[in-house]
C-alpha cells in the first residue's frame, strides 16, 4: 500500500514537470518568420475628363455669293 | 508487482528528462527579454488628386493636344494646369503600374486619338527612375515607377496627362485611371 501511495506520487511529479517542461518551450518559442509576402493593392482609381464640342460649320457658300 | 516497477521506472525517466528540459530553459540569470512580432508589408496606393477635367473644347486643326501642364494646340479648351497626384501610403516602397480601363478610341472616340503620360516627383526623391517624356498608355498596364517610397515626406507622383483629339470626336468623354502596386524588390 506503501509502495502504492509512492508511485501514485512519482507519477504525479513526472506528469506535473512533463507539462511545465512544455508550457516553458511553447512560450519561449522565438521562431521569427522570414518570409517576405507580396501584397498588392489596387488604388480606388483616378478619374479624367474632356468635353469636346464640334466645331462650328461655316457657311462658305454666303460668303462666297452674297444674296443680292 | 512488476507492472508498478515499470510505472516507477517511467515516471522517473520522465522527471529526468522534464527537468533536464526545464533546467536549459530556466538556468542563468535572464537579462532581457524577446519580443517577437511580424509586421505584414502592405501596400495602399491613394489619388489624393483623383479628377483631372480638361474642361470643354473645339478642335480647330486635326488633330488638337490638350496638356494638363497648360499646354493647348490646335484647340479652344482653356489651359489646365493640374494632374493627378498618387500616393503611397503603406508601409513599403512599391513599384507602381498604370493603365486606363478604355481604349484612346473608345474614351476620345475619332481617328487617331490617344493619351499620353508624364510622371513627376510630388514630392522630392519619392520615385527611383520616373519619366517625364510623354509616353502613350493603354489599357495594359506599364510600369511608370521604381521604389515609391512610402516615408510621408517623399511618396508622392503627379501623373500629367495629353490627349490628342482629333475632329471626328465628340461629346463629354471620362476614363479610369487604374494604379496598381507591387513591393519593390
Amino acid at each position: 500500500m506503501e509502495e502504492k501511495k509512492r508511485v501514485i506520487i512519482l507519477v504525479a511529479i513526472a506528469l506535473i514537470l512533463a507539462a511545465t517542461a512544455i508550457a516553458l518551450n511553447v512560450m519561449d518559442s522565438d521562431e521569427v518568420p522570414t518570409s517576405a509576402p507580396t501584397t498588392q493593392e489596387t488604388s480606388d482609381g483616378g478619374q479624367v475628363g474632356v468635353g469636346i464640342e464640334p466645331a462650328p460649320v461655316e457657311d462658305k457658300l454666303t460668303e462666297e455669293t452674297p444674296q443680292q | 508487482m512488476k507492472s508498478t516497477e515499470s510505472i516507477t521506472y517511467i515516471s522517473i525517466a520522465v522527471i529526468v528528462v522534464s527537468l533536464f528540459f526545464i533546467g536549459t530553459q530556466l538556468t542563468g540569470y535572464a537579462t532581457t527579454g524577446i519580443v517577437n512580432v511580424t509586421i505584414d508589408q502592405s501596400i495602399v496606393l491613394n489619388f489624393s488628386t483623383s479628377l483631372l477635367n480638361f474642361g470643354n473644347g473645339t478642335v480647330t486643326s486635326n488633330p488638337a493636344t490638350v496638356y494638363s501642364n497648360g499646354t493647348t494646340i490646335d484647340g479652344t479648351w482653356d489651359p489646365v494646369n493640374g494632374e493627378l497626384v498618387l500616393e503611397n501610403v503603406g508601409n513599403v516602397d512599391a513599384n507602381i503600374d498604370l493603365n486606363i480601363n478604355k481604349t484612346p478610341a473608345v474614351f476620345i472616340g475619332g481617328t487617331g486619338s490617344d493619351v499620353q503620360i508624364s510622371i513627376s516627383d510630388n514630392e522630392a526623391n519619392s520615385c527611383d527612375d520616373e519619366s517625364a517624356a510623354w509616353t502613350s498608355i493603354t489599357t495594359s498596364t506599364q510600369t511608370v515607377c521604381g521604389n515609391l517610397s512610402f516615408q510621408p515626406t517623399n511618396n508622392s507622383i503627379n501623373i500629367d496627362f495629353g490627349l490628342i483629339i482629333p475632329t471626328d470626336a465628340s461629346g463629354a468623354r471620362t476614363v479610369g485611371v487604374i494604379a496598381t502596386g507591387s513591393v519593390a524588390a
